[in-house]
């Protein structure tokens, strides 16, 4: 493994040097929004964004096609770096990661969407085709489904949905879940198997 | 009007705890007349049953790599080393797999490019070598053999044998295998892993990705020690739950899915071979139920399942599990190393020998109750097996587990005591136990009546003063067939008898002065005669089955029950190589004698078959002699029980 991704040692990524003043500006935003700043969210997201997809180029760089890269590493490893780590706290992380998840939606969303243009375009050349390529007509397809039918499901329930996008997109375990919604494990658990099992349902009549 | 999604939900969680048996019952109750409802319950139910057995989302991990943006470059037609790539066939964590053409050697050859960090260190890639070479020293079936590992511009390879077939992965996801499948990938797979342990290679990363399914039976156990290379090294001074996180956030160690790690790997702690056992525990668990027994949606979920929880029993998502197999699964995934099988070769030995024992009690069904159909096997070779064994109950008549006779004891029914040899030559023992053989496997033939297989009258040995009453009783019969055989060069005096055990009333007896070369037709007329005082009606193609001589040489014959006698003197699970191979010997030599000796033929490619999956000869070559065995069997007599049987057998 190289290096990259793997310093899940809080003691080390403390002392990553020129993100110090990032993490102060990320754990206050953290703190912000848990109290109910929504426009601490805004200011959130394109912090987090960025981070992973920097991350993730740098990770990237010298593997071997369909090397599969794990959600949850790279929010971690962004999370330790982007959040003050000398005060590490559970509700901080699960935040964090809130965030990351809606963040990795829309990455992914936006990137269905231009390959769909793409193909519709008729693959003119002058489109960078690299990044198209990266995921096929299927999985394009399944993002877009997802995506629509997650809306379908907040309209329904909106938290069951919440739920989905914090463990699907996030990788957000229970507990993280329920500390984010502010709702119980139990809870957690319930709005997860009845939303996956109707969310397959629905991509199945799409499909 | 639609149902309220509110009123749905809670439908869908209260048949979720419900008991699988109770949940139509449940829903007609709950759902009344209300058919939306239960429309909708039940395709969620459906998709929730789907949805549990994928533990990997995909969708998080195309995600990370869109951000990641990476050229998807392409080897095809280029050269490294002296291989051509031809064509991509897979992808793993461990790298890119191409079909690749070797230049020197003229053959096609899987070629694995390592992805650049794994082939940097060069301490990891040399120990890798060595288990590499040293694994592939062993050239055993059940291992893909690796050809070289080399290096070519810094890009670092693996060319092994090209091997045909499916992954077990992939034969899971077409659904599922029957429980004597299971076993008999996971006593391939076991195999395997003793060989390579031996070698003290320990494989690290069993799961279905890396069993590959050839279409000749054959398993093939890929990627040894491969795993290796990939793994991070764990300070001993990170703290248990700290060595956790670091996996869990390692995402070059969680290559694909976590849900075959053992509960050392989970921590981060150090593994030895007991952590493949784990694995293939957790693989044969999943080929059994269908499902992960630490089941999780995330691969965080799934560890904190590995290190807190543990599996439902098998019993639980299926009915007639075999005690043994529970017990070997659970034996297998015990979190303690030391509560585990401590070897390979521990596990391979209970796996036989459950194998053995539901192959015993398939037969043992089939001569004790031969209209009821088999239990434990459901598959269309099974099934079939299990009607054709029918005849073979007689021909093979081992008898393991004996069901306790509650029963009332059926009238039409037998039990075909030893002969006893009035010979003066007392090594024509076996002549006499030819006779019995005959006899029994010609009344087993008659559909009516009930036999008694030849393993549980053994015990009854002639000469000895009989209480047949006492007999009777045990075998749970109501009739007993006594005889003697007197063979002198070429006469044979033979007296058959057969009595009411219950009154001790002798209803039928006969005696024979005849030419040995007459001792099939007395067979076949004492069995007549038998099943005619029973009252058992025979059909006309029973009437031919018994008549038919088993073979025209008598020579042939003796030699045929002397390797039968000596495959009955001793249980299977204690059957020597040294036995087995005597069998094989008489076997053809009775063959030779009579090209057309159709029972000998079945008999050898069963020889054949325990010599190959007991492991004493586990090669090609022995799997091709009892192909062999059953092709000529099966064009003697296309329409014969005994050799669909044995080609199914051979089929596995």
């Amino acid at each position: 493994m190289n290096g990259d991704l793997t310093s899940a040692n809080p003691a080390k990524a403390g002392r990553l040097s020129g993100e110090v003043g990032e993490a102060h500006q990320v754990t206050q935003l953290l703190a912000d929004w848990r109290q109910g700043e929504e426009a601490a969210l805004e200011k959130l997201t394109p912090l987090v964004y960025e981070e992973l997809r920097r991350l993730a180029h740098r990770y990237m760089a010298g593997q071997q096609p369909d090397h599969t890269l794990q959600t949850t590493a790279l929010v971690n490893e962004a999370y330790l770096r982007l959040v003050d780590q000398t005060k590490p706290s559970f509700a901080n992380r699960s935040h964090f990661f809130a965030v990351a998840a809606t963040a990795m939606r829309q990455i992914l969303v936006n990137h269905a969407k231009a390959q769909q243009r793409l193909k519709r375009g008729g693959g003119a050349s002058k489109v960078d085709l690299d990044t198209a390529a990266l995921i096929s007509p299927e999985q394009t397809k399944t993002v877009l489904d997802v995506d629509e039918a997650l809306e379908r499901l907040a309209e329904l329930d909106s938290r069951k949905a919440q739920v989905v996008e914090l463990k699907y997109f996030g990788g957000l375990n229970q507990d993280e879940i329920a500390e984010v919604l502010k709702i119980s494990i139990v809870t957690v658990r319930r709005d997860w198997l009845f939303a996956r099992a109707w969310l397959y349902t629905e991509l199945q009549n799409v499909a | 009007m639609a149902p309220a999604l509110q009123t749905i939900e809670e439908t869908f969680h209260a048949a979720l705890d419900c008991d699988p048996d109770q949940l139509n019952a449940f829903l007609d109750t709950r759902c009344g007349g209300d058919k939306a409802l239960r429309t909708k319950v039940e395709a969620l139910l459906a998709s929730h049953r789907k949805a549990e057995t994928s533990v990997e989302i995909s969708i998080s991990a195309v995600a990370a790599n869109i951000i990641g943006n990476r050229q998807p470059d392409s080897l095809i037609g280029e050269t490294i080393g002296h291989y051509r790539i031809l064509k991509r066939i897979g992808a793993g964590g461990m790298g890119e797999v191409y079909l690749a053409s070797d230049i020197n050697a003229g053959r096609t050859a899987a070629l694995k490019v390592l992805p650049a960090h794994l082939g940097s260190n060069m301490e990891r890639l040399r120990r890798f070598e060595q288990e590499a070479r040293a694994v592939a020293g062993l050239n055993h079936p059940n291992i893909m053999t690796i050809y070289e590992v080399g290096t070519d511009d810094s890009r670092r390879y693996i060319a092994s044998e090209l091997i045909e077939g499916e992954t077990l992965h992939e034969r899971l996801a077409r659904g599922g295998v029957e429980i004597r499948e299971a076993i008999e990938i996971a006593i391939q797979v076991a195999s395997a892993l003793a060989a390579a342990h031996s070698a003290g290679v320990v494989h690290r990363d069993i799961k279905p990705q890396n069993i590959m399914l050839r279409p000749d039976g054959y398993v093939k156990v890929l990627d040894f020690g491969i795993a290796k290379l990939a793994e991070r090294e764990v300070l001993p001074s990170v703290p248990e739950n700290e060595a956790l996180k670091l996996v869990e956030t390692n995402a070059g160690s969680i290559l694909g899915t976590v849900s075959y790690m053992s509960l050392e790997q989970a921590r981060g702690a150090h593994v030895d071979k007991r952590t493949d056992i784990w694995s293939l525990g957790v693989v044969l668990y999943e080929m059994i139920t269908g499902r992960a027994p630490f089941p999780g949606d995330i691969p965080g979920e799934v560890m904190s399942s590995i290190v807190e929880k543990e599996p439902l029993p098998l019993g639980r998502y299926l009915e007639r599990v075999p005690p043994e197999l529970e017990q070997i699964v659970t034996k297998a995934l015990q979190k303690n190393p030391q509560e585990r099988f401590q070897s390979a070769n521990e596990l391979l030995a209970a796996l036989k020998h459950l194998l053995h024992k539901l192959e015993l009690a398939a037969e043992l069904d089939q001569s004790s109750a031969r209209d009821s159909s088999a239990r434990w096997i459901q598959s269309p070779i099974a099934a079939g097996v299990a009607v054709l064994a029918i005849a073979l109950a007689a021909l093979f008549p081992f008898y393991w587990l004996r069901k306790p006779r509650t029963a009332a004891i059926p009238e039409k029914s037998v039990a075909v005591l030893p002969f006893e040899n009035l010979s003066d030559d007392k090594t024509n023992s076996y002549f006499a136990d030819g006779m019995q053989d005959e006899i029994l496997s010609d009344l087993a033939k008659v559909g009516e009546l009930k036999v008694v297989s030849r393993t549980s009258v053994m015990q009854y040995k002639s000469g000895a003063a009989r209480n047949l009453r006492e007999i009777a009783h045990q075998l749970g019969v109501a009739h007993v067939v006594e005889g003697s055989v007197e063979r002198s060069g070429t006469h044979v005096h033979i007296n058959a008898q057969l009595i009411d055990a219950r009154s001790d009333h002798r209803v039928w007896g006969q005696t024979y002065d005849r030419e040995l070369s007459d001792i099939f037709a007395i067979q076949s007329e004492i069995a007549k005669s038998i099943a005619d005082q029973l009252q058992a009606k025979l059909s006309p193609d029973e009437k031919k089955a018994i008549e038919r001589p088993p073979t025209s040489d008598v020579t042939a014959f003796d030699l045929y029950t002397r390797a039968k006698n000596i495959q009955l003197a001793t249980t299977i699970r204690s059957t020597e190589k040294t036995d087995l191979l005597n069998v094989v010997d008489l076997l053809n030599q009775a063959v030779a004698r009579d090209a057309a000796f159709f029972d000998a033929y079945c008999q050898l490619a069963y020889a054949h078959d325990i010599l190959y999956f007991s492991g004493y000869d586990h090669t090609p070559a022995r799997l091709a002699l009892a192909e062999a065995a059953v092709h000529t069997a099966f064009r003697l007599r296309p329409e014969a029980g005994e050799a669909h049987l044995a080609r199914a057998r051979n089929l596995y």
